[in-house]
């Protein structure tokens, strides 16, 4: 599969805005390549890409095509390939919502949640005021 | 086979229930020579995925709630799982296999039925009367709360006094005080959870520097799970825990257990005599060994409950906390948690504020999940939601239960399916709380409120499988959890609930196995 096929694949799931990066920018197709070339379930990821190419009439026409008939290409194998599509799409957002350029595009942090952890403001127990006033629930 | 030297009393399970009671029975009882029997290994704080940037998707695999799941991802895992067939059940079962059992990944919420809970059929005419009640188990409550430490604030209307927390609450963040307003301006009750979190060092163990993901597991250990509390205690007052060692049979003879069949993880089958046997495997677990070696009666696997989830996500302009903070505990609401006739339905829901979770989780749980509308609503979501989840009571049916398979699974046991359909009860209670949800987040001011009705991806509470009761026809113990039809085989875990209230189990399940250590103390030593 070309580069162009697999980038165009991802942008189409995972298009840029004007805050997010796309999925290829964000280097999701680079990893949805090496996981081609390397894992051991690539045959069936492998079938459900070969079979967007085959609807979207090759790779290249493809990869032309406008994004309407991209998203209804895919569309139409989201439906046949159930399983196999599920499995690009957790492959494709896996990559995509631990890229640094994601997160930090969100206004997150990149880096794992320890040993940092984050700060939260101490428990105020005067916003119980209302909720203290209440008389017995429990029977 | 090897015969091992006979011990007085053999647990079956180091999770919850199997350390609370060990380390208790060790105590009340020194002398005995007490053994734990896990199917699972210990896991290490330090391999915990996270420290590692790629910690969202551990989720996916190892990390996995489901054991199926886990099992699906093909690596050796850390949990010793076994394949549960779950295609006949409304709600798909959670655990973790291992020393800690669910306690491991669990959220920590930590509270307690209310005293009604104990007493459905007297008060409200469905389920069973526990054979003993809320009073009753006060002390042991609060025995397990200072083992495992617990954060909160006394005072709670919605329950009798209960002593002051170990710890001040975990921090509400701005997610919680955001829909604390909303049940403020609706006049509901609400209250910071009780959580077995640490929000200042307790106990060896540090405080939560609220990283989040609490459901892969606890780095710090500022979580209890009882791989850290309970255990240590117990190893060194003496107990023996032999991980990796697989129970395949209660071996019974005329009426009366002699002792437990197991595997060790060499393969070498292990025949160990004991003069008391206590299961404690879960709702799931449990149910499988009594059936296998059939024992309990008729009874065992009926009565399975799990507690539906359900909830409503509501979507902020303002900015509120993001993937920050202890996964499952902010606060709580029990407005309706006991029974009001004009609701149309008897018992009640708990609401239960979480935390957000990780970009990768709502991302896959979202509506929409590729093209350009998906990343909108990926960038409305993130940082500005808020989940109130509506946990439900789900009463005893005969019919929801566990049943094994003609088949033998790798780990010499027969398999196990799930059967459990949801009652038209659950299912109006579960509505009736997406409702309230859904108007506490609009109240609190969501620009947008998203109905989740019915999550069937969250049977964490696997209850009533070998439920206390007096007819052995219905109940499989008595009250002290030993087996009707054989007194040495004692039940210590979830599985004895005869009704499962409408909160998370964890608190209740330490406390009744204390209980139950204690009940078998007295015998002993008197």
């Amino acid at each position: 599969m070309t580069e162009a096929f697999l980038s165009t694949v991802v942008d189409t799931l995972l298009p840029a805005d004007d805050v997010l990066p796309s999925g290829s920018a964000a280097g999701v197709s680079q990893a949805l390549a090496e996981y081609l070339r390397v894992h051991r379930d690539r045959e069936s990821l492998g079938r459900v890409l070969a079979a967007i190419a085959a609807r979207g009439g090759g790779e290249a026409a493809f990869v032309a095509a406008d994004e309407a008939a991209r998203v209804a290409t895919m569309q139409a194998i989201e439906g046949e390939a159930g399983a196999a599509f599920e499995q690009l799409i957790v492959l494709v957002l896996a990559d995509y919502c631990e890229a640094e350029r994601v997160l930090h595009a969100l206004g997150w942090r990149a880096d794992p949640p320890q040993p940092r952890g984050f700060e939260l403001a101490s428990f105020d127990e005067a916003l119980l005021a209302k909720a203290k006033r209440r008389a017995r629930l429990w029977r | 086979m090897v015969r091992n030297d006979p011990v007085d009393v053999v647990v079956v399970g180091a999770g919850m229930a199997g350390a609370a009671f060990s380390k208790r029975l060790s105590e009340r009882a020194p002398r005995l020579r007490i053994l734990c029997l896990e199917r699972g290994d210990w896991v290490r704080p330090d391999g915990m995925p996270a420290t590692r940037r790629d910690w969202q998707r551990a989720g996916l695999g190892a990390w996995a709630l489901s054991p199926n799941e886990r099992l699906a991802h093909g690596e050796p895992g850390l949990s010793a799982d076994y394949p549960i067939d779950d295609t006949s059940s409304a709600i798909k079962p959670l655990m973790w296999n291992g020393v800690g059992g669910s306690t491991i990944n669990w959220g920590a919420h930590f509270p307690r039925l209310h005293p009604s809970d104990f007493r459905t059929r007297t008060l409200d005419g469905v389920g069973d009367d526990w054979p003993f009640s809320y009073f009753d188990l006060e002390p042991y409550h609060d025995a397990n709360d200072a083992e495992m430490g617990v954060s909160g604030l006394a005072g709670d209307p919605a329950y009798p006094p209960k002593p002051a927390r170990s710890m001040p609450p975990l921090p509400l963040g701005r997610l919680g005080e955001t829909v604390a307003r909303g049940f403020d301006a609706l006049g509901w009750h609400w209250w910071p959870v009780d959580a077995a979190i640490n929000s200042m060092p307790y106990d060896g163990r540090r405080a939560c520097n609220h990283c989040g993901p609490c459901l892969i597991g606890c780095v710090r250990q500022a979580k209890a799970s009882v791989d850290a509390t309970y255990w240590p205690k117990a190893l060194r007052n003496g107990v023996e825990l032999r991980p990796r060692s697989v129970t395949t049979e209660i071996v019974v003879q005329t009426g009366r257990a002699t002792g437990v069949r197991y595997d060790d993880d060499a393969g070498v089958e292990h025949e160990q005599p004991a003069g008391w046997i206590v299961v404690a495997g879960n709702g799931i677990g449990t149910a499988r060994l009594l059936l296998a070696s059939g024992v309990g009666g008729e009874a065992v696997g009926r009565n399975l409950m799990f507690h539906p989830v359900a909830g409503a996500m509501g979507v902020f302009a303002e900015e509120l906390d993001g993937p920050a903070g202890p996964a499952a505990v902010s606060i709580y609401s029990h407005e309706f948690y006991e029974t009001d006739p004009s609701r149309g339905f008897v018992r009640g829901v708990q609401l239960q504020v979480a935390r957000e979770p990780s970009l990768l989780t709502q991302a896959l749980s979202a509506p929409l999940r590729w093209g350009r509308d998906a990343q909108q609503l990926r960038r409305r979501l993130f940082r500005h939601s808020a989940f109130v989840g509506v946990l439900v009571e789900d009463l005893p049916e005969r019919d929801n239960r566990i049943v094994l398979v003609d088949h033998v699974e790798t780990d010499r046991l027969p398999g196990v399916r799930v059967e459990y359909r949801l009652s038209e009860d659950s299912q109006r209670r579960i509505q009736f709380g997406v409702e309230r949800a859904s108007e506490a987040l609009r109240e609190a001011g969501a620009e947008l409120v998203i109905p989740l009705p019915h999550l069937p991806e969250a049977g964490w509470h696997l209850l009533g499988t070998a439920r206390m009761g007096t007819d052995p026809r219905t109940s499989v113990t008595d009250a002290r959890g030993r087996c009707h039809d054989v007194p040495n085989v004692i039940v210590a875990d979830g599985s004895l609930f005869p009704t499962g209230g409408a909160v998370n189990p964890g608190s209740t399940i330490g406390a009744l196995a204390l209980k139950v250590a204690d009940d078998l103390a007295r015998e002993v030593v008197g």
